[in-house]
């Protein structure tokens, strides 16, 4: 037995940092084959094989699968792309810190940790937007040019995935960007903040540039409801003054009914569930009385729109111990009838049941692992930590990124942390290989 | 190019061009899902897939197994005979040309029996004991693959140099066969939870309706043989209708009710009593069996050359959670090959005779690893003349690839030779650079 596992030994030791990347691929595609799919990847597929990309997700993504989908089709090249995407991103990243098999060693490591992997096995823009931010962070440490700014293209493409990736994109660049060794701070910190204003905008010009139509989405529905659910008491009357020519779908009971829409900790309800606050506006008008209510309500008691928006971040967070959605997606398609529309469907291998079912639901459902909070108070800790600017930037880009969610207040999930929790795992190797060469 | 990449750009335009695999039946994927496993279609084949089912669920893992299995195959048989770089070339012939990939990248047995045989072949041909062992491993698996893939398996582990000497050599290789068929047999009693006697009833169906329809018996003479008839009256004109119209126990002019049970001892005997009695009948009704597999007889019940969206219906697809979408690439790919699909190309017959041709070049120009893949081929080809209930046109898949494996070495081999003779003959005086350039 003791031959049998020094022979295993032997093999794992003499595997080159090809065999493990290969290795740690394998058990994605294994974990995500074909790749998994929600509601949010259905409308990207959908407007990929029509080629009417809307804002409504990033259109950037739809092109890309627009592509994709003409090769092979289905949601099988998309799995490929941002799986390679990120390991290669990994594997680069930390080659410039350590020998090649280390290198490959860690990266395998991180790409399967299952807080990264059960993201990274779905087609979803967060999962695409964080391979990106991984690839671009990789290429802005490298000593040639030309590759740096390869990783400035790559951060516009994660800029032109999510709305709020600037958060994440800016302190990569103002930290790990160079033009050139050796210059004055004065010159590179204007350099840096130009190019941090023309990534950020560059994105935003992909996704108006590729989009035929415009999806309007906004927070303020739920915003109004959380403001009056937390604000001190007020009539009927009060907030039918202030709620005028909003598209409401009740016309009494306004407070009550916004307590209760934000006691069941689901944003979807206020205008899609069986007792909704509001009814879609159907013109500029009610447009208008909606931005007017918003601002008379949030202006009138800050403090309300603040608990509301903090205890929403403490859901993202995972902070209270509530009914938050499991951490894993692993479905194919989310409703059977999407079968028919896209032509797509698969069913499970017995590698995928054992992972999927048995041991990340299990891992979800009995421990901390996918708590986004211990990711959050982990990078606060090591920041004081950072000698250099890598790690530094890492924690700050997660960190940021989760905070800028607080003025959107999206309905929890798991994916939104899911760049937080990368970056937190991926700093803290860089810290740990830094201190550790250091004290060596 | 290197020859790596050119194998390369042969997998990805084969995987563009099937992938995830084109699926006719799905009693297989059932049972590899479930487990349970039947007689219906290649236990074996279905074992395979279920262990497979372990890591990649649906058609995609065989599709990449049968696809992997030929390329590799193919590639390390040729670089027996070609340089390395036309190895590669040739491998991408066998791989894309047209009729060949249409039958290959259905999932099933028969892309599986060619992928085996090859590679098995290639592997058996190695001198390190491991390999050989692998060999005749793949040998023994292909043999599993369908009623009379164990004469495919013969001519090439005779042509294996399994010891010194003649005598020796064919003694230790029929050994080696026998050893394949009794394994081989076992393996497949081993592989069934559930044994139906339905491919066995089914031949002895297809063959007592060709026997009785040739044989023009009368309905006393067919009683006696105690058969689940759909008419008790004019059997024998019923028979000639079930058989034109290939209605053999459901539709209209079936000529058997569903065998039960009970009766289905009855069927398989009477059909062995009957082509005893009837031997001329019996042989016209085969002969006729072997021209519709070759193609050399328009039927309209044969199963064509067809390329649905992967699955046979939407409805099946959404039963079974098995669908796909033809790509962009997929279907300007599929384009040229389904309008070749209604040319003489796509007729096996082609390849048959071809086959014939060509195995006598191999014997008197002594081209001997295509010759032995050639006899393979129609040896294979002619016992499925005998074992075939429905014919089709992927059961021709190995002598298809056999076929095109073996012109694309004697080819190259005769060119080469040809060449050679030439570089023999030239002039004295001309330098070899001046050869090269006016090559």
């Amino acid at each position: 037995m003791w031959e049998g596992l020094s022979s295993m030994k032997r093999f794992v030791r003499a595997l080159s940092p090809r065999g493990i990347l290969g290795a740690a691929f394998a058990l994605f595609v294994i974990y995500g084959f074909p790749g998994y799919m929600s509601n949010d990847s259905m409308v990207q597929l959908t407007e990929a094989r029509s080629g009417h990309f809307s804002d409504g997700n990033p259109p950037l993504m739809a092109a890309e699968w627009w592509l994709l989908d003409r090769i092979i089709s289905g949601p099988v090249l998309m799995l490929l792309l941002q799986g390679a995407l990120m390991l290669g991103g990994l594997y680069v990243l930390f080659r410039r810190l350590v020998i090649d098999k280390t290198a490959a060693w860690i990266a395998g490591a991180i790409f399967v940790f299952p807080p990264v992997m059960v993201t990274m096995a779905v087609i979803w823009k967060d999962s695409q937007m964080a391979a990106y931010l991984v690839a671009g962070a990789a290429a802005l440490i490298q000593p040639r040019l030309r590759t740096r700014l390869i990783g400035v293209a790559l951060l516009v493409a994660a800029c032109s995935l999510r709305h709020n990736a600037v958060a994440a994109v800016a302190p990569l660049i103002a930290v790990l960007f160079e033009w050139r060794q050796g210059m004055r701070w004065t010159k590179r910190l204007a350099i840096v903040g130009a190019l941090a204003v023309v990534v950020g905008l560059a994105g935003f010009g992909i996704t108006r540039f590729l989009a035929g139509k415009h999806v309007r989405l906004t927070p303020m529905y739920n915003d109004i409801v959380g403001v009056i659910a937390y604000t001190d008491h007020r009539t009927d009357a009060d907030l039918r003054e202030v709620l005028r020519g909003v598209p409401l779908a009740i016309d009494k009971y306004y407070q009550p009914q916004a307590e209760l829409l934000v006691g069941m900790n689901h944003g979807w309800l206020v205008m899609n569930g069986p007792d909704p606050f509001f009814v879609p506006p159907k013109n500029e008008e009610q447009w208008d009385a909606t931005v007017r209510a918003w601002k008379e309500l949030v202006f009138d008691d800050p403090h309300a729109y603040f608990l509301f928006h903090t205890y929403q971040l403490s859901r993202l967070l995972h902070w209270p111990d509530d009914d938050l959605p499991g951490a894993v997606w692993n479905l194919f398609v989310e409703a059977q009838e999407q079968t028919a529309w896209v032509d797509h469907t698969a069913t499970y291998s017995r590698a995928q049941l054992v992972l999927g079912f048995d041991l990340f639901y299990g891992l979800d459902r009995n421990t901390s692992l996918f708590h986004p909070w211990i990711y959050a108070v982990l990078a606060l800790l090591l920041i004081p930590l950072c000698r250099t600017g890598l790690p530094f930037a890492l924690f700050t880009s997660g960190l940021l990124y989760e905070l800028s969610f607080f003025p959107v207040g999206v309905e929890p999930e798991y994916r939104y942390s899911h760049w937080m929790v990368l970056a937190t795992a991926i700093g803290a190797c860089v810290l740990f290989i830094q201190r550790r060469n250091r004290a060596a | 190019m290197k020859p790596r990449r050119i194998l390369l750009a042969a997998a990805i335009v084969f995987v563009l061009f099937g992938y995830p695999g084109f699926l006719r039946g799905f009693d297989e994927l059932f049972e590899s899902r479930t487990g349970d496993i039947t007689d219906w279609g290649s236990p074996v084949f279905t074992e395979i897939w279920h262990v497979l089912d372990i890591l990649f669920a649906g058609t995609a893992p065989m599709f990449v197994l049968q696809g992997g299995l030929l390329l590799a195959g193919s590639y390390a048989l040729l670089r027996r005979v070609v340089p390395d770089r036309s190895a590669a070339w040739g491998t991408m012939l066998v791989l894309l040309a047209p009729p060949v990939i249409a039958a290959t990248t259905y999932v099933g047995e028969d892309a599986l029996l060619a992928g085996l045989l090859v590679t098995g072949f290639a592997l058996a041909l190695k001198e390190a004991r491991w390999r050989r062992i692998a060999g005749v491993a793949a040998l023994l698996l292909a043999s599993t693959m369908r009623e009379g893939a164990i004469v495919a398996v013969l001519p090439l582990v005779v042509a294996v140099p399994w010891a010194t000497g003649r005598g020796r050599r064919l003694g230790v290789a029929l050994a080696v066969w026998g050893t394949i068929l009794v394994l081989g047999f076992g393996l497949d009693r081993l592989v069934v939870d559930r044994r139906t006697q339905r491919r066995e009833v089914r031949l002895a169906m297809v063959d007592l309706i060709g026997t009785i329809a040739n044989a023009g018996l009368d309905d006393a003479a067919l009683a006696e043989l105690h058969l689940p008839f759909a008419v008790t009256t004019q059997i024998g004109a019923r028979a000639k209708q079930a058989y034109a119209k290939r209605e053999i126990d459901h539709g209209d002019h079936r000529l058997f009710e569903p065998a039960a049970d009970d009766t289905q001892g009855a069927v398989i005997a009477a059909r062995r009593t009957l082509s005893r009695a009837h031997p001329a009948a019996y042989f016209s009704h085969r002969v006729h069996e072997l021209a519709v597999l070759l193609g050399l007889r328009r039927d309209p019940h044969t199963r064509p050359v067809f390329f649905s969206e992967f699955a046979p219906s939407k409805k099946i697809g959404f039963a079974y959670s098995q669908m796909a979408h033809h790509s962009l690439a997929q279907k300007l790919l599929l384009w040229p090959v389904k309008l070749l699909s209604k040319t003489r190309l796509f007729r096996p017959y082609l390849f048959f005779f071809l086959a014939i041709v060509l195995l006598g070049i191999a014997v008197v120009r002594k081209h001997g690893l295509a010759g032995v893949i050639l006899a393979s081929g129609l040896g294979y080809e002619l016992v499925l003349g005998i074992t075939t209930s429905d014919p089709g046109y992927t059961d021709s898949t190995w002598l298809m690839v056999a076929t095109t494996l073996a012109a694309f070495a004697i080819a190259r081999c005769e060119l080469e030779a040809r060449n050679e003779r030439i570089g023999e003959q030239a002039p004295v005086g001309v330098a070899d650079d001046d050869r090269a350039q006016h090559r």
